[in-house]
């Protein structure tokens, strides 16, 4: 009797001890086969948006916290860092908890930033998720200027170096970038067509349309509606391809100019050490997002362009746009 | 076109419209009341809901939200000399000054009387000369926007003509808060001593709220420590009395109708808005006036000229943008984005495509303001509740709003320390009697006549000449040299008279 008390006292221990060992066990290989995969995301999401609520920027960004919120099922709140020509919002977004809660929407100023030495953000404070958007540049005239043709325009810049003048952001912004390059292309130096700073492309528009400057190397869809007034025309689109809105409007290449262009660009980005699993569900989410009619049709009427590149494929060319928007603002004297 | 406007009052069977813009409307009560949130930050975050409307209500609740909004903003200037938007700001201390010899709700009356008849203008104007008066605007460039400036910044002269001393160190004020930051035309960092938040400069809104706001919050406190709880007022203060709106429409007609032109067109310009159109009324109010002297002091007069230039100045603000794509003001520049967001895309072929669609938008304009007269009145009798709070609760309450409000604007704590900042200042600046609206002028116009100065200068090759190199800038600069030197010939004259 004795006996057997003791051998039961001895199997229950071992069944016990082992299943606490087994137990235990368990739970370190499931730790071990997802290592630091907390359940994401948890609570709200906060979306930086560096420029001012209203503007291009801010209305993708809130289109984008919409959709996300309905993919991710936790709300994302838009909140606007603005100022300084976007270092405030890049900043802040770079310098935030790298926790997965706080994502900015980072633009094409980002690669300028270092450069112009106005802030010490580069593409290198974040870890990019995603590009969505790319708008490239346009050459932009008075509809009633004597040029045809981008050639012509660039001929009468080269004969008269210093005579017209360019507008359409602040200066080192993506529009004068776009100048420089398409004047460096041309083998024209970049003061031959000098540009004039101003707050944004509708104020450089007003000024184009006023006869106050005679150029301006904005997007086209900003500059749509002045062409359907019949107040300006467009020489040339600085990308690849024409834009299906505007079939008419030539290339660089086929206007005879061997640069593929250049433009702004939208993305989302996480600060600095935010752990994989966040870009992941993320850029996924946002594939997602991209591929929807209702982003579709967002980004189609509001004359934005559509354009994807997944988190390494972003960085890649983040590094690119860097390295490339460095030179032009070295050949502008700039920096 | 009777049968677009046929057409178009059948879209607003529709209910869902009507719905829309009242709680817009009842929104912008709020956003007015409360200072630092503006109409353009309504707007903005109105937006995204356009985009799950149909387009009349989504662009139609724009419309009807800034119209209560700048008038909205006109209650707590005169509750307690706090201007609820930026369009407020011109007319405030005269509000105030008038509210505390009157009735508050009496002056409020007025004042919404004008308000709206100034929007219907703005909106007519819109509706039947848009085409027009866009291609006039067109041909302004920084040189012509460089006279308008100047033009605006001599109304800090016109409102500290007692002592133009003061006036000017005022302005001086402003001008070295506006320099602050990076600049504007060569992207150079000024005043920031490295600190990243300095770099976007000093905000505007903030700096007015501490300007206005604070000095007033001392006087009150003040009160209170004189154990003077309740406000003391002649009449009553919910009392309905029509019989000032009556006199004033009869009195100021001719103030009405050149202030909402001046203002349509102010608003119409792009990059000067409703708190510009405001500024250059109230200030040529004052120059035209019988009664210069009661200016600053609490002139209805003064109050009726800005009021009714700063809502006149919403409808100027679309003509641009719907014409061409170019916005006349912050709000214009969202809706911009809205309209696109529907498919509309601003320009010439919007009004050939969209007939009905854009004269059901006009027939909004119209509709906004005269529902603006209800939703006021509501507004204007539940605020004047407000007063007959005691002072000592009333006091922390205005405090937070004001500090919520700096924080609001671009999400900034360092914002608030600016309020502050400037909250000092403006007592030490009220203490020696400098005019705070010139602070506040100048703070406004500074950049601007910055930019036009500096890019005018870039275009001509540094050549002065560029000043009156355009007609309508040869025009503009013998308006203001006229506008500076008149008052000193007038007098001559009278001299002259007197002698004879």
């Amino acid at each position: 009797m004795k006996n057997n008390e003791k051998k039961i006292f001895v199997f229950l221990t071992v069944t016990v001890v082992s299943l606490m060992l087994l137990s235990s066990f368990s739970g370190c290989v499931s730790q071990e086969a997802q290592p630091q995969q907390p359940e994401y995301p948890t609570k709200p999401i906060t979306l930086i948006c560096p420029w001012a609520a209203g503007g291009g920027t801010d209305r993708t960004s809130r289109m984008i916290a919409t959709l996300l919120e309905q993919e991710l099922g936790v709300p994302v709140n838009v909140i606007n860092k603005v100022g300084g020509g976007g270092t405030i919002g890049h900043s802040a977004a770079a310098t935030a908890s790298p926790d997965g809660y706080t994502i900015g929407v980072i633009t094409f100023e980002l690669s300028t930033f270092k450069h112009l030495g106005v802030a010490d953000v580069s593409y290198e404070d974040f870890e990019p998720i995603c590009q969505y958007n790319f708008d490239p540049a346009a050459v932009i005239v008075r509809a009633d200027a004597p040029w045809n043709s981008l050639q012509e325009l660039l001929d009468y810049i080269k004969a008269h170096p210093g005579e017209l003048k360019a507008s359409g952001t602040a200066r080192g912004g993506v529009w004068d970038l776009a100048r420089i390059g398409l004047l460096n292309a041309a083998g024209i130096p970049p003061d031959a067509l000098p540009w004039i700073p101003s707050t944004g492309a509708a104020p450089a528009l007003q000024e184009l349309i006023a006869g106050g400057i005679d150029v301006t190397t904005c997007s086209l869809p900003e500059a749509g509606p002045l062409i359907d007034a019949g107040k300006v025309k467009a020489l040339a689109v600085m990308a690849p391809e024409r834009n299906p809105a505007y079939p008419d409007v030539p290339t660089l290449r086929e206007a005879g100019i061997d640069w593929d262009g250049m433009g702004a660009w939208r993305g989302l980005a996480a600060p600095k050490g935010t752990p994989d699993y966040v870009i992941e569900t993320i850029a996924s989410a946002m594939e997602k997002i991209v591929q929807s009619d209702e982003w579709k049709d967002f980004m189609e009427k509001n004359g934005f362009g559509m354009e994807w590149k997944g988190p390494e494929e972003f960085a890649k060319f983040l590094e690119n746009d860097y390295q490339v928007v460095g030179e032009l603002i070295k050949s502008a004297g700039y920096a | 076109m009777l049968e677009f406007i046929f057409e178009a009052l059948k879209m607003f069977q529709n209910p869902v419209v009507i719905i829309v813009i009242i709680i817009a409307q009842l929104f912008g009560v709020f956003i007015g009341l409360t200072p630092g949130l503006t109409a353009t930050l309504a707007v903005a975050l109105l937006v995204p809901f356009s985009y799950f409307m149909d387009p009349l209500s989504g662009i139609g609740m724009i419309i009807a939200l800034e119209a209560v909004a700048i008038f909205a903003g006109d209650i707590p200037a005169v509750l307690f000399r706090i201007p609820g938007t930026p369009s407020s700001a011109a007319q405030t201390i005269d509000a105030y000054l008038l509210g505390r010899k009157k009735s508050p709700s009496e002056v409020l009356y007025v004042d919404l009387a004008f308000s709206t008849l100034g929007g219907i203008v703005g909106s007519l104007i819109l509706i039947f000369a848009a085409s027009l008066i866009a291609e006039f605007a067109s041909k302004f460039s920084t040189v012509e926007y460089f006279w308008l400036v100047v033009w605006g910044l001599s109304m800090a002269i016109i409102i500290s003509s007692e002592d133009p001393k003061k006036g000017f160190i005022g302005v001086l004020i402003g001008f070295l808060a506006a320099t602050i930051g990076i600049d504007y035309v060569y992207g150079f960092p000024r005043f920031t001593f490295g600190i990243i938040e300095v770099q976007k400069g000093i905000s505007f809104i903030p700096a007015m709220i501490g300007l206005f706001a604070i000095p007033e919050l001392v006087n009150l406190s003040k009160a209170v420590v004189e154990r003077k709880y309740i406000m003391e007022l002649k009449e009553g203060i919910g009392k309905t009395s029509f019989s000032l709106i009556r006199e004033s429409l009869g009195k100021y007609k001719s103030v009405f109708a050149r202030s909402s032109l001046l203002g349509t067109f102010v608003g119409a310009l792009p990059g000067a808005g409703a708190d510009i159109a405001a500024w250059i009324a109230y200030g040529l109010g004052k120059r035209l006036s019988k009664k210069p002297e009661e200016y600053g002091k609490g002139s209805l007069e003064g109050v009726v000229a800005a009021t009714s230039a700063n809502n006149a100045g919403l409808g100027g603000a679309w003509i641009p943008a719907l014409v061409f794509g170019i916005p006349g003001d912050s709000i214009t520049a969202i809706a911009i984005g809205a309209l696109m967001a529907q498919g509309l895309r601003p320009g010439p072929l919007l009004f050939q495509e969209n007939r009905v669609l854009i004269t059901a938008l006009f027939i909004t304009f119209i509709i906004a303001n005269i529902f603006l007269i209800f939703i006021g009145y509501l507004a204007i009798r539940a605020s004047s509740k407000l007063l007959k709070v005691p002072r000592n609760v009333l006091i922390p309450l205005i405090f937070v709003f004001c500090v919520v409000g700096a924080y609001s604007v671009n999400n900034s704590l360092f914002d608030v320390w600016i309020m502050f900042l400037f909250g000092v200042i403006g007592v030490l600046l009220s203490k020696w009697g400098v005019p705070l609206q010139t602070v506040v002028l100048a703070i406004i116009l500074g950049p601007m006549i910055e930019y036009n100065f500096t890019t005018s200068l870039m275009k001509s090759g540094m050549n002065i000449g560029v000043f009156f190199s355009r007609p309508i800038a040869v025009l503009l600069s013998i308006m203001v040299i006229f506008s500076w030197i008149l008052p000193s010939i007038l007098k001559r004259m009278k001299k002259v008279k007197e002698l004879k």
